[in-house]
Order: C-alpha cells, then structure tokens, then sequence
C-alpha cells in the first residue's frame, strides 16, 4: 500500500533554478526507500515539499491518503518526522529535554504525560544520561539522536532523513545509519532516506537516483548499482564491493552482483576454495 | 570569548535559586523601584544590608558582584568631575586649586555611585540564580496580561529563549571565521583604524550570512515539528508559586511603602 504517492511535481525557487521537475515516484508503506544525487538534483527539495515547507507549483502529494494542502499540513506533520542535515541548527531547546519536549509542545500533549514520553524515546536513541546536557556539550552524532528522539516521539508513520549523516565524522555517520536500520527492523516505520552515501543505498528496499530534478532511474538497489555508467554520468559514486565485482569480470572472473563488502569475501573465499 | 559572562547562570543551591522566576522578576521589579526613591542615608542604608543579604543567601561570592561595577568605574569618575564642577550648593568641603568643591556635588555623586552598584547586585543575582530558560518563562507569563492589548507575550519568550540558546554557537563561529580570516591574512589586533574596520567587515559580513542561513533552516526545523506561532501549545515546565514567593513580593512591597514615607519624612 503506497504511503508517499508524488505526482507530476514541479517546484522552482526563482526563474533560474527549476529544482523539480515532472517528479513522479511513490513509497510503499513500511519500506526502506533512499534518494541519492548530486549536489542540486533536487532530492533535498523533495524533502522539504514533502513536509509542506515549500508548496508545489505544481502537481500533487498525497500522504497515507490525504492531499498534502494547507488544510491537511497539521494533519501530515503528524505522520511526517523529519530530521536535517545540520544538526546545530534543528536543535532548539535549552536541553536535550528541552528539545525533544518541543515537537511534543507543538502538538498539544499534556504536560504530565511529557516526561515519560521525553525518557522513553531518549533511552531509545541512547541519549538518557545527557539528558540535561546542553547542545555545545554534545557531538554532531549526539545531536542527530536527539533529533531523531524528537521526531520519534511525535509517533509518525514516515520519517525523512534529509542528508542527516553528511556532515557527521564516520563515527557518527556509522552510529546513525546503523540505529537507522534498527529502526526500521523492529518499527512498522516508513523511512525515506535523502543521501549522498552509496553505502547505505545498499541497505534500502527501494532507490529513486535524481539527475538535474529529474527521476533518472527507480528500482531495487541491485538492478541500480549494476548501472555503474549511468551512475558514474551523473557523478555519484558506485558502492567498494560493485566496483570488486566489475574489476573481477573484467579480468574473466564470473562472479554474481554482491551489494555488501561480507557477501563479496564469503564468494571469493568460495571461489578460491574451488580453485 | 570563552570567559563571556553576560548574565551567568551559577548552579548552587540556594533559596533564591528554587524561587519562581515570576516571583524573582516582580521583587526584582519592587527593588529597582525602592532604589529610584530618595530616602536619605537611612533609606540606602537599608537597602545595601538587604541587597547584600540577598545576594549572601544566594550563596553569591560578594566579590564576583562588586567586579562587575569596575567597567563603571570610569563613567563614575567623569560623573563626579562632573558634579564638581555644575553643582554649588551645600558646605564647602574643601578647595582645590581654587575650585571649591561643595558637599552636595560629592554625595550626589555617592548616591549614584550606591545606586548603580546596588542594581547591578540586584540584576546580577537575577541572572545568576535562575536559568535563562526559567527566565524566560517567567517573561511570558507576566507579560500573558497583556496579550490583551495584542503583545505577543509566547513569540517574545520564544525569541529570548532561541537567542540565549544560540549564543554559544554563534560564538563558535566567530571564532571559527576568525581563525578563517586570520589565516588569510587579517589581523583583526594590529594596523591601522581604516584597516581595523576592514577586518572587522570581513568577520560581521560572513558571520551575517551564516546566521540568516541558520535561521532559515531553525524555521524549517521548527515548522516541520508542529510549530506555529499564534496556535495554542502546552508548555512542558510549570511554573508554581510557593508561599515564599508570596511572601517576598509582600516584603518587596512594604520596603517600597517604608522608603516611600522615609523619602517623605526626611
């Protein structure tokens, strides 16, 4: 069942920039979807059009069923979590408290319930001791959990990573998209991934590639990253181990597509055992 | 940069510091008032073994308070030259190089001088006893009453309590563009004024920039998360009054009353 149903969207910021075009593309509910592109195809736009923060000029989107208008927008921010790329700048309590206590402010909850939801969600992202912490004395990784901690709390049904892990150390960067895949296991959570991070796209269901706002290509990640010179012509990076396996055929060993570093040594160490 | 202390927050535990910020703010108020009345020595008197013994009780190291009336050291000096020489009434003190300097020039300027140190004491012990969140929503909701004449008492808190949380931040960029710059060449210490306010553009004009980008994206953040300025929210720290609190802004009150007929009787 599609959760996220895109139709023919179209969005310019000024006469020059036309960031969306035509897009159409749809998310099945509880799926793992990433968007990759370059910089300025226009998936971070798709983000923001999404969550209502910038308005279409034209076509429409329809979120678990209901049209994405300025009558609906409480209603889709209630299903729609979405977490940033900077995370300095998403962070608006005084406190790690403070600011998963925000989201909850805005949508009404009653203030006695607030502290069992603000513990439930900070034990969940792993934030619970630094509660009272104040934002300079956390990392950009920190940060990101309690963003994410923040839009959990709010129970909604999507929720967006837009480039949340770009500018993260790979400490960080690990420590996110592996709670990212955790979330996704154990929650009947959709995730709309938005990343310059070939790596991650491996472990999504679905892929939707954007070139210059436009839909290059949708698929299953494997039938995407098998499309090295299509990828490499719209200047993304195609994953370690593909790029293994292509050099492998070249040279005339026959070797099947492996998306992660462990299935490509487990079938070389298979190989050379046959040998 | 580090040591920026504009109105820092000092964790102790005191009875000052588990007061309600509304309660704070008003005898804050009430004190301030009490100051601006002319009671005579009596009057200031009275009111320095007060101030002082709030700020005692606060647990306030007195010395870190009376450390920030030295950058007004200077403006008090210039005020008694001042005074000096404009005010002629009262005995003559004493006369130097055939200046006569009068009475009433030196304790006009004393009683400024008390005056200001004693707000300073005040405010500081505000600041430092409660948490500029706190404080914030203590702003809002003594300044709810007047929602009714259109003041946009939550927007209000709401922009203090963001500024205050970006203080830090922004600091670290400066310092960061500083660094940036420096290693370009500008020397923001040294040369010329014309060449001084070129290095302080070539921090101002990033630093701006930077911050309208910040801005725009919290306004995204805040958006996506259900805000909505004017909407009805519920607020996750209440605020309670105490007897306490009560009582101190009858005290607040009865000082006022006190200085008002000492101003009157003297």
């Amino acid at each position: 069942m599609k959760i996220i149903d895109a139709k023919n969207i179209d969005f310019s910021y000024d006469e020059i920039t036309h960031a969306v075009k035509s897009v159409s593309f749809s998310v099945e509910r509880g799926s793992y979807t990433t968007i990759i592109g370059h910089n300025g195809s226009g998936k971070s736009t798709i983000a923001k059009l999404l969550i209502g923060l910038l308005p279409c000029d034209s076509g429409s989107i329809h979120i678990d069923g209901l049209e994405l208008s300025l009558s609906n927008l409480a209603k889709i921010r209630n299903k729609v979590g979405i977490v940033f790329q900077n995370p300095d700048n998403q962070f608006i309590g005084a406190t790690v408290r403070d600011d998963i206590a925000f989201g909850l402010e805005n949508h009404r909850i009653d203030s006695n319930l607030m502290d069992d939801i603000i513990n439930e969600f900070a034990i969940k992202v792993n934030m619970f001791e630094y509660l009272d912490s104040e934002p300079t004395k956390l990392s950009g990784g920190q940060k990101q959990r309690v963003a994410i901690a923040g839009a959990l709390a709010m129970n909604p049904e999507i929720i967006i990573f837009d480039e949340s892990t770009s500018m993260l150390d790979p400490q960080g960067k690990n420590e996110i998209n592996n709670f990212i895949q955790e979330l996704h296991k154990e929650k009947d959570l959709t995730i709309l991934s938005i990343t310059h991070d070939i790596e991650e796209v491996c472990k999504s269901d679905n892929v939707i590639v954007m070139f210059e706002g436009k839909i290059l290509m949708e698929g299953k990640p494997c039938d995407i990253l098998n499309q090295t010179e299509k990828l490499v012509a719209c200047n993304l990076d195609i994953p370690f181990a593909q790029k293994v396996v292509n050099e492998l055929r070249l040279k005339g060993i026959s070797i099947s597509d492996n998306l992660t570093l462990e299935s490509l040594v487990s079938e070389i160490c298979l190989l050379s055992l046959k040998k | 940069m580090a040591s920026f202390t504009l109105g820092k927050y000092l964790p102790y535990n005191s009875l000052i510091h588990k007061m309600d910020p509304r309660a704070k703010i008003i005898v804050m108020m009430l004190l301030l008032c009490a100051i601006f009345i002319p009671a005579g020595f009596i009057g200031y008197g009275i009111l320095v073994v007060i101030v002082t013994s709030i700020v005692l009780v606060s647990k306030l190291n007195l010395k870190f308070v009376v450390n920030s009336m030295k950058p007004m050291m200077f403006m008090l000096v210039f005020l008694l030259i001042i005074n000096i020489l404009v005010i002629k009434t009262g005995p003559i003190l004493f006369s130097l190089f055939s200046l006569d300097i009068y009475l009433d020039a030196i304790m006009q300027t004393f009683y400024i001088a008390i005056r200001l140190l004693l707000m300073i004491m005040i405010t500081t012990c505000l600041t430092a006893t409660t948490k500029p969140l706190e404080l914030t929503l203590g702003i809002e909701d003594l300044l709810k009453p007047l929602k009714v004449v259109k003041v946009p008492a939550h927007e209000i808190a709401m922009m203090i309590s963001i500024a205050l949380r970006f203080i830090p931040t922004l600091i670290e960029e400066t310092e960061r563009i500083m660094k940036a710059q420096a290693s370009r060449g500008v020397d923001l210490q040294e040369g010329k004024i014309k060449e001084k306010i070129g290095g302080i553009l070539s921090l101002i004009v990033p630093l701006f920039v930077s911050s309208f980008q910040r801005a725009e994206e919290l306004a995204f953040a805040m958006e996506a998360r259900g805000y909505s300025p004017g909407e009805i929210r519920t607020r996750y720290k209440q605020l309670h009054m105490k007897y306490g609190d009560y009582l101190a802004i009858v005290f607040g009150v009865l000082l006022n009353i006190v200085m008002l007929t000492l101003s009157m009787v003297f």
